[in-house]
């Protein structure tokens, strides 16, 4: 069975969201997304990746791009076990929602969080996943006094990931320079994931 | 393979005083790194500033000069994760 979802003209979780209905309500099958940009087939596959199945990729001529998800029943036992191995030294997961450490003054802050970076690289086990959304999508991108730290931290393993809703806002979607964009669905399911979620801002 | 990094660590009488040093290093085109300060150098002003090795003379010199002040300035080796420091200045 194939289901066809035509997300073309929707605006950034709305392709993920409908997907992962329609996935969720299905015993096996498939499930083809019709998208019209490179964001929503990157949070597609990454869709696909979270949740352990199988997908294909077609190229419809632009940036349109139909992802096939392909959901059978008996895949999603192997996946937890998969998962357990998987999983990496240090279940941590680190929020960062501003570009400061703490509130007070504005230069001391941006100081602090240079040198909290720097000390997560330096330190071992890594996090697992380093999520950055309000302000905190400033340290991601062009200029950012730590795209050093964050780029060995994602060399290293460790996923760096960014809210997109928060880039667009700033106007700084076109400059990401590290780790992936994602939507507020991401950024919970790695919440929810960690041993440990530490937020700081 | 032998992994080997070499960096300047330049210390400070206090945060206010680093912060002072990381404007004056950059606006003299010197590539700074906010760290903080290595635990065998001391307990003390937590930041520090990373430079490359390069850097070293010139740093020195701003401090002659009376551009720039600093506490102290470290020489850092890691060979294969092992640390040797020195102090310079």
């Amino acid at each position: 069975m194939i289901r066809e979802i035509d997300a073309k003209g929707l605006a950034c979780p709305k392709p993920v969201i409908l997907t992962k209905k329609e996935l969720d309500s299905m015993e096996g099958g498939s499930v083809r997304t019709v998208v019209d940009n490179v964001t929503a087939r990157e949070n597609l596959s990454k869709l696909a990746g979270s949740m352990g199945l199988e997908f294909s990729v077609e190229e419809l001529g632009g940036t349109v791009f139909a992802v096939t998800i392909l959901k059978s029943g008996e895949k999603e036992e192997e996946r937890d076990e998969d998962i357990i191995i998987q999983k990496p030294d240090g279940g941590m997961v680190l929020v960062i929602q501003s570009d400061q450490m703490g509130k007070g003054d504005e230069e001391l802050g941006k100081l602090l969080m240079k040198s909290f970076i720097y000390t997560v690289n330096e330190t071992k086990p890594h996090p697992k996943a380093i999520l950055f959304y309000n302000g905190g999508v400033k340290l991601t991108v062009k200029d950012s006094p730590v795209l050093d730290d964050l780029q060995d931290l994602l060399d290293a393993g460790v996923e760096i990931i960014s809210c997109g809703t928060c880039l667009d806002f700033y106007n700084l979607k076109d400059s990401l320079a590290v780790g992936d964009i994602s939507n507020m669905y991401t950024i919970y399911e790695k919440m929810q994931s960690g041993t440990n979620t530490i937020t700081i801002g | 393979m032998i992994k080997m990094n070499e960096f300047g660590i330049l210390t400070f009488q206090s945060t206010h005083h680093a912060m002072r040093a990381e404007r004056i290093l950059t606006e003299e085109g010197i590539i700074t790194k906010t760290i903080p300060t290595p635990r065998d150098i001391t307990l003390s002003c937590g930041l520090a500033i990373r430079i490359a090795i390069d850097d070293l003379e010139k740093v020195m010199e701003l401090k002659r000069s009376g551009k720039l002040e600093y506490k102290e300035l470290h020489h850092l080796q890691t060979v294969d994760g092992k640390r040797a420091l020195r102090k310079l200045d």
